[in-house]
């Protein structure tokens, strides 16, 4: 359907079976590359080829978390253009806040809303940020 | 110093009461003093005028005597009386002028056998009826001393006067000889020899005839102690005039203060008594300075003493009392401003000692209570730190299994992985239902705890249209509506103003009123209305379900409460219209139900276009 790269760090399997189900068999995406830690973070992006469109990063996932991680791409010149996107189930308007003034280009809930999934997916392809987190 | 006397410090005051009571002692010993000394001056001048009475008694007589002793002389002298034998005046004269060269008498007349003159020394004599009385006697052959009281020239005389007969050898009466010595101010003067101490008067009358030099012209006629003291003792005056001496109880107070004994005493000349009084006053200026010193001496060593007792007083006040007070107060105004570690020092076992350990104490046992209160209320805010993170926690870890149950869940009925039949699509939909139902209690009981702790915060935008708010949540609502035979009308004022405002939380409002509207509501239609009022934001949603009892319309937004028509219909956790109205009093704005039983309810929500709140980023 579509050529766009996605990338997902989570730690918790099941997490990513549904973003791995939802991207591929639901929108029908096929290049989905998802980790299940963040170790040699730098390496295995680069390993990848493509230049990712969206990648999302679990906040809680070990050895670096996902501040560290949107760290290290934010300082890559090549992911000029990627859109980092939070995965979080902490829901409190202060971390929204704490991960907006980090420069993620948006932040999606977990339990993930199937039926609002692929209208949030556009706009943040589009280059809109997403702070809504219900 | 108004201020000062008004508030006086603890030294000041006490030394007032001292000073008062030393003034008292002051006063009290004055008046004993003067009290004694007054009985001891009355004793030493009666002793000094009853002295001074001798004294001038003595001298009158030895007066008397020397004038008989003149007359004697100048009688018997044999040129002296042959030359009144020839009745020559010139020969007489001038053996008489010579003669009171000498003795210095006022007067000497010699008259012959038949009473006519031959000299007389007084050129200012007008009246001589008394004289040729006296002479008369002297020629008849009498000696004697007699006072003469006369009127010269409109001014009453008193003299003391000795009258002679002149006997030739043989014993014929050739004449009579009488001299005389005038009381007057000279004479007077003579008597007390010239002190100043002792003042005379000589009082006819009850006028003064003659004086020693006592009133000075230039004194007022009040000083006058002489007319003073005759005019208040009539009663003594007239004694004297009848003959008796009379020596005053009362001492007279005289100019300055200076007391004087005084005596009036009746002129006697020889053994004739005679209306004639000498006042006697004897000034008593030596006992008089000696009180007076006393008194100075007296009052200027008890004003030093009294200084110097307030001084160690005052200070004895300061060291014992003000000094450990004012640390007292000092230390109360720091413990006041929140430093409860201050102490004050115990320097004595006295009741100020006391007070400062009693101090002590109670300082303890505020310092234990302020520590044991910044223990608790740490102990409090640890476990509100505690209780966050917990609630993050349980947030995280229930949403994440929360995530696969309701997501595979989906996934698997919607076909993904494979053709399943209805009965399990159904059933799968159940599940899910049953797994967004539990996301939304878990949200509802994090919603609820953190109004509770006061720590929900708002994500502020500006710029909110309330389309985009209510649509959404009309849109799931209509979800909840798919086996009801009831249909969602909404009806949004053209032009309505932005809001400033959390889009989520706002939504959250609408979709919770929707959503108990589609509970209870079996058939008929919602209503769904946004406008604007003055600058408030209206949001209604009318339904037609069973309605609310008006005792239950404040009930229900109280957390874990419904309805009692509602119960059994209840399916959430209760907490929707409590989060719901605590979310638009965070706006600043109002929720509130109108309804009656069967007649469906109205849940009205205002939000002000204009609020406080700033937006988050």
């Amino acid at each position: 359907m579509s050529d766009k790269v996605f990338l997902y760090f989570e730690d918790d399997a099941l997490s990513r079976d549904v973003m791995q189900t939802c991207l591929t068999r639901g929108l029908r995406y096929d290049k989905v590359w998802i980790f299940e830690d963040s170790a040699d973070f730098e390496n295995r992006l680069s390993a990848i080829g493509a230049k990712p469109d969206v990648i999302f990063l679990d906040i809680h996932i070990e050895p670096l978390d996902g501040f560290a991680m949107l760290k290290l791409i934010r300082q890559s010149e090549k992911y000029q253009s990627t859109k980092v996107v939070a995965l979080t189930a902490s829901v409190m308007n202060e971390e929204v806040k704490t991960l907006r003034e980090a420069g993620f280009d948006g932040v999606i809930a977990k339990p993930l809303d199937y039926d609002s999934f692929p209208r949030v997916l556009n706009r943040i392809l589009a280059g809109e940020q997403v702070w809504h987190i219900k | 110093m108004y201020k000062l006397l008004r508030s006086p410090g603890l030294g000041i005051k006490l030394n007032i009461y001292v000073l008062f009571v030393l003034s008292i002692f002051l006063v009290s010993i004055i008046f004993l003093l003067n009290r004694n000394t007054k009985n001891l001056t009355e004793q030493v001048g009666s002793e000094r005028v009853n002295e001074e009475v001798n004294i001038l008694e003595n001298r009158l007589a030895e007066i008397e005597d020397k004038l008989l002793v003149d007359i004697n002389f100048l009688s018997t002298n044999v040129h002296f009386y042959q030359a009144v034998g020839r009745r020559n005046s010139e020969d007489v004269a001038a053996i008489i002028n010579p003669a009171n060269e000498s003795l210095k008498l006022d007067d000497i007349t010699v008259v012959d056998g038949d009473g006519i003159r031959l000299i007389d020394t007084a050129i200012d004599q007008s009246d001589f009826t008394e004289e040729d009385k006296l002479l008369a006697t002297g020629l008849i052959g009498q000696k004697s001393i007699a006072l003469l009281i006369e009127d010269n020239e409109g001014q009453t005389q008193i003299s003391i006067a000795a009258v002679a007969p002149i006997l030739s050898q043989t014993g014929n009466r050739l004449g009579a000889i009488l001299m005389r010595r005038r009381v007057n101010d000279q004479f007077l003067d003579n008597l007390t020899f010239g002190r100043a101490t002792v003042h005379l008067g000589m009082v006819y009358n009850d006028q003064i005839i003659a004086r020693t030099i006592l009133a000075p012209s230039d004194q007022p006629a009040s000083d006058d102690m002489l007319a003073n003291s005759i005019a208040v003792n009539s009663t003594s005056l007239s004694k004297a005039q009848i003959g008796q001496a009379v020596i005053l109880d009362n001492l007279m107070a005289g100019i300055d203060g200076v007391p004087h004994a005084v005596a009036y005493v009746p002129l006697r000349a020889g053994s004739q008594t005679s209306p004639v009084v000498m006042v006697i006053l004897v000034e008593l200026e030596e006992i008089h300075a000696f009180q007076n010193r006393t008194l100075n001496t007296t009052v200027f060593i008890f004003t030093g003493l009294t200084l110097l007792a307030l001084s160690i007083i005052y200070l004895a006040i300061h060291y014992i009392t003000i000094r450990p007070l004012n640390a007292l107060r000092s230390t109360a105004h720091t413990m006041t401003s929140g430093q409860y570690d201050q102490r004050v020092p115990v320097n004595s076992q006295d009741e100020v000692g006391q007070l400062a350990v009693a101090f002590n104490e109670m300082a303890n046992a505020i310092e234990q209570r302020e520590i044991s209160l910044k223990e608790a209320r740490e102990r409090a805010e640890q476990a509100d730190r505690v209780k966050s993170l917990f609630l993050a926690s349980v947030s995280h870890e229930l949403r994440t299994p929360l995530n696969a149950i309701i997501n595979l869940t989906k996934f698997v009925g919607l076909g993904m992985y494979g053709a399943i039949n209805d009965d399990q699509k159904d059933t799968l939909q159940k599940v899910e239902i049953s797994g967004k139902h539990l996301l939304s209690l878990i949200n509802d009981v994090l919603d609820i705890s953190k109004i509770e702790a006061g720590s929900l915060e708002l994500f502020i935008e500006e710029g909110l249209d309330l389309e985009n708010i209510i649509q959404p949540a009309i849109e799931t609502a209509r979800g909840l509506l798919l086996e009801k035979n009831v249909t969602i009308h909404c009806t949004i004022e053209p032009g309505l103003p932005h809001l400033t405002g959390d889009e989520q939380r706002i939504r959250q409002i609408v979709l919770n009123l929707l959503s108990n509207a589609c509970k209870f509501t079996e058939q008929g239609e919602i209503k769904v209305r946004a406008s604007c009022h003055n600058d408030t934001i209206l949001i209604t949603v009318k339904d037609t379900g069973p309605g609310i009892d008006p005792s239950d319309h404040e009930t229900i937004f109280e957390v874990f409460r419904q309805a009692r028509s509602g119960v059994r219909k209840a399916e959430g956790t209760g907490l929707g219209l409590p989060i719901s109205r605590r979310l638009a009093e965070a706006h600043e704005g109002r929720l509130w139900v109108e309804s009656a039983l069967g007649q469906g309810a109205t849940f009205y929500v205002a939000l002000p276009v204009q609020s406080t709140l700033e937006p988050t980023l």
